[in-house]
């Protein structure tokens, strides 16, 4: 029977921590957009236009 | 039709239509433009090896694949938008360090952080075109697209690239930015209900895990655990209570102060209730009481509410009028210009608005001549020449050259304003009592009524019984289930409407549309549009010399009236004329040399009869030869609609123009219709007001800024757009033109969203009566009544979705 009130407090520390994740995501705008990361991560770039930049004279991109 | 390519310095390539199915271009269909995929008239544009349907939608490709940026095409089916052209003078305003202040988020030096509306973001190639953008300008550092606010936030060093090049730039690639409406400073994305929700889900697990002992009839042996159990349930309620139920209590309170019921009362009783009973279960030692249900509820609760912020939370329709006004203008400075914000324009001052810029308020014209084009006030498509001296009311647009002009009235005295200000705003929206409050009124009176007649009765039988009779009874007739049947009913059918292309402003809407019993349509731009190709030619007969000339000349045209003429004549002649090199007037007319001018009758040098008529004029070495007519056509499919409409509604028409189409509609209209013409947008107001005077509930059907007062009046005002993202006027709800054949489908629809409605309503009401009776009798426990109730949500919610969305709206494909 002791385990049990082991178990209950753990299970509150999970979910507090769950729910401190979820907070913390909502606060930082994650469920705001959730289309275009979506998008983005497909990209391929760097294969494509390094050479192409180089000729802009390169002056801005940091 | 032959082969023949012609040469020439705009176009590479150029080779007429017969000719496009063979090898010459690696696109599935050759009919529709790579780019934008509009389907192809008249004449495409070979380049690349792939079609295209104009030089802007060539261009783009070109600027894309220039820039290694081909990728684009792969990233969505639908990827291009037909792109517009702009000058840079009208994004000067991005320039001037006071101006643009209102649109910066953050500067440091010559970079500056912004963040622009993007209306025509659409697809997933459009973010990846718009978070490339760096590669297609030096001066953009970054740029990151937020998808469903349409918005694009831009790190830009100015020293490179001004922010009018950057606003250029995006408008040549079809994605123009919108200042008109603030979107950034509004909270579209409801962060504190996400974390009221994340806070009640998380109590609803934890007290669940906490009570399944309690479930499986654990007793009094193991107090030591019921009362941990109990004390943990109690403290992470108290959030619940008072962050995430918060709303539903300020709301009940607010409608006691009110002196009305709402349904957030007998909830916000029903938590209350629930709570204290719970908690007066833990201090006795009796167990966790039934805070499970109370949190379980107040997540239910909240996920209805949060799916009804969801479905259109990407829809703005508040606006008004000065959103179609610039937000500054040139003025004349002593000798110099400066850029002045309009709402700081003074009586006297002197303006100058280009071409395609609109008026912002009432002057005097300053110019020797301009040409104005009046069809979001009058509604009337024709563009009408002043002179010197003349006043210009605002909201005309200025077509052609620059126009400079003396204000004689500022932004907010003008006479569009003093439209839109007229008491407009509905009223009838206070005392218009939403269904759901009505019932609910004669709900929680009932509900308060059994418990307080059960106490009485009780108290006879066992009083000792009492608490635990009221809560039951209260718990279990608090009308959860009615509270979500609506935002779920609806919002589903908000959702299923807008993939039609018919958009609610909100809820309330569906039900004011059920209430309308007359339907007033505008005429022009409404039932009817402009068709550049239903051309006919008044006059003379051409000789084949006068043909080839016009179609030279129209060639390059920019205007679409010459250019609908170009194609028309190169269709019914079966030409294909050289390009030669004419004059084009921007707004006025082609003049080539004096041999040939094609253009308004100012233009050529003559009178129109017929003031209201579009046409243009063509004059040969001085004389004038006749004049193309652009007819109005009807929209397609109007007589089924009209005749499905008025199985439910009275019809009327008003019309800022002549009666010239009288006997064009006048068949598709059944009897008794009313027709009115030459109505100036106050007159169509008045209308309006006149009919709901006399108890009428009307739904006005508009298209533009003439209507607008209208559409405010009406009932219920509905605005047709060609263009879902430009011009929408205030108006309750948007439907796309083309999809106007189906209104009578969605208003039906909407009406059958009342009978879905009554189905869940009577569910919840039979469930409840059934826990009421079961309540009074004494042989439901608190904890059973808390147990139902979230499950009679999730049937209810279950039932609603259902009905909703398995029924089947045209047209098929959605968007």
């Amino acid at each position: 029977m002791g385990m049990i009130y082991i178990m209950l407090i753990v299970s509150l520390f999970l979910a507090v921590f769950f729910l401190v994740i979820f907070l913390w995501a909502a606060k930082t705008g994650q469920y705001e957009d959730d289309y275009s990361p979506s998008v983005r991560v497909l990209y391929e770039d760097d294969i494509i236009t390094h050479n192409q930049n180089k000729n802009n004279n390169g002056s801005t991109n940091s | 039709m032959n082969e023949r390519a012609t040469t020439d310095s705009m176009v590479q390539e150029d080779i007429t239509t017969a000719t496009a199915n063979e090898k010459e271009i690696d696109q599935q269909d050759p009919n529709s433009c790579f780019h934008c995929h509009d389907a192809i008239i008249d004449e495409q544009i070979i380049f690349d090896r792939k079609a295209f349907c104009c030089n802007g939608c060539k261009n783009v490709y070109q600027l894309l694949s220039q820039h290694h940026l081909g990728e684009y095409y792969l990233q969505d089916e639908q990827a291009g938008i037909r792109p517009s052209t702009s000058s840079k003078e009208s994004f000067a305003h991005l320039d001037d360090p006071a101006i643009r202040q209102r649109f910066i988020d953050f500067q440091e030096g010559a970079i500056i952080r912004i963040t622009l509306h993007l209306p025509q973001i659409h697809c997933a190639s459009c973010i990846y075109l718009l978070e490339h953008l760096s590669k297609l300008n030096a001066g953009i550092l970054q740029s990151t697209v937020h998808f469903p606010k349409r918005l694009a936030t831009i790190t830009v060093n100015t020293d490179v690239t001004p922010l009018s090049d950057v606003a250029v730039l995006l408008t040549k690639i079809g994605y123009s930015p919108d200042f008109s409406s603030n979107k950034k400073n509004e909270k579209t994305f409801d962060k504190r209900l996400l974390v009221q929700l994340g806070l009640a889900g998380f109590a609803f697990g934890s007290i669940m895990l906490w009570s399944f002992p309690e479930y499986l009839g654990i007793d009094s042996t193991y107090k030591g655990f019921r009362n941990l159990s109990a004390y943990l349930a109690l403290g992470v309620s108290v959030p619940v209570l008072l962050y995430s139920a918060q709303d539903y209590f300020k709301s009940a309170i607010g409608a006691i102060r009110a002196k009305t019921l709402n349904l957030d009362i007998p909830i916000a009783i029903g938590i209350v209730a629930l709570y204290a009973r719970s908690v007066v279960a833990i201090f006795s030692d009796e167990g966790p009481g039934y805070m499970d249900s109370f949190a379980g509820f107040i997540f239910f609760l909240l996920i209805g509410k949060w799916f009804q912020s969801k479905t259109y939370q990407w829809l703005s329709f508040e606006r008004d009028f000065t959103a179609y006004f610039p937000v500054a203008v040139v003025k004349k400075d002593v000798d110099s210009t400066v850029l002045c914000p309009i709402d700081e324009l003074e009586i006297g001052d002197e303006v100058t608005i280009r071409n395609e810029e609109i008026i912002p308020c009432d002057s005097v014209l300053l110019s020797e001549k301009a040409t104005i084009d009046y069809s979001f006030v009058t509604g009337e498509a024709d563009w009408i020449e002043k002179v010197k001296g003349d006043l210009l009311y605002a909201g005309g647009k200025i077509c052609g050259e620059n126009a400079s002009m003396s204000v004689v009235k500022t932004t907010s005295r003008s006479a569009l304003t003093q439209l839109w200000n007229e008491q407009h705003s509905k009223q009838t929206e206070l005392a218009f009592q939403t269904r759901q409050d009505r019932i609910s009124r004669y709900f929680i009176a009932a509900v308060l009524l059994i418990a307080l007649v059960s106490t009485i009765v009780w108290s006879f039988i066992n009083p000792s019984w009492i608490p635990e009779i009221i809560t039951s009874v209260l718990i279990v007739a608090c009308p959860c289930a009615l509270a979500l049947s609506v935002p779920f009913t609806y919002g589903n059918m908000l959702r299923k409407l807008g993939r039609k292309g018919f958009y609610l402003r909100n809820t309330s809407i569906i039900e004011r549309i059920q209430e309308c019993d007359t339907i007033v349509f505008d005429k022009t731009g409404t039932l009817t549009e402009q068709d550049t190709k239903n051309i006919e030619y008044i006059g003379e007969v051409l000789t084949p010399e006068q043909i080839e000339t016009l179609i030279g000349i129209t060639k390059h045209a920019t205007h679409p009236y010459a250019l609908a003429i170009h194609y028309w004549l190169k269709r019914t002649h079966h030409l294909t004329g050289k390009a030669i090199d004419a004059v084009e007037y921007p707004g006025l007319g082609i003049a080539f040399g004096e041999t040939m001018k094609l253009g308004s009758a100012v233009f050529v040098g003559t009178t129109n009869e017929d003031a209201l008529e579009a046409c243009s004029f063509v004059t040969w070495n001085g004389a004038v030869l006749g004049k193309f007519v652009f007819k109005s056509t009807l929209r397609p499919d109007l007589k089924p609609l009209l005749t499905a409409l008025a199985k439910r509604h009275q019809l009327a028409v008003v019309s800022g123009d002549k009666p010239r189409d009288l006997e064009l509609i006048k068949p598709l209209f059944p009897e008794g219709t009313t027709f009115l013409f030459e109505q100036q947008p106050i007159q169509k107001k008045a209308y309006i007001d006149a009919l709901q005077a006399t108890g009428k509930r009307v739904l006005m059907v508009g298209d533009g800024l003439n209507d607008a007062g209208a559409l405010n009046s009406a009932f219920v005002g509905l605005a047709l757009s060609e263009d879902l993202v430009r011009f929408t006027p205030a108006s309750d709800c948007i439907l796309k033109a083309q999809n106007l054949s189906y209104l009578s489908d969605y208003i039906d629809y909407i009406h059958g969203g009342k009978r879905y409605l009554k189905y869940s309503f009577a569910f919840s009401l039979v469930y409840n009566l059934t826990g009421i009776g079961f309540a009074v009798t004494g042989s439901l426990t608190p904890f059973v009544a808390a147990i139902l109730m979230p499950m009679s949500s999730v049937t209810v919610v279950a039932l609603a979705t259902f009905l909703t969305l398995t029924k089947k709206l045209r047209p098929e494909k959605e968007g």
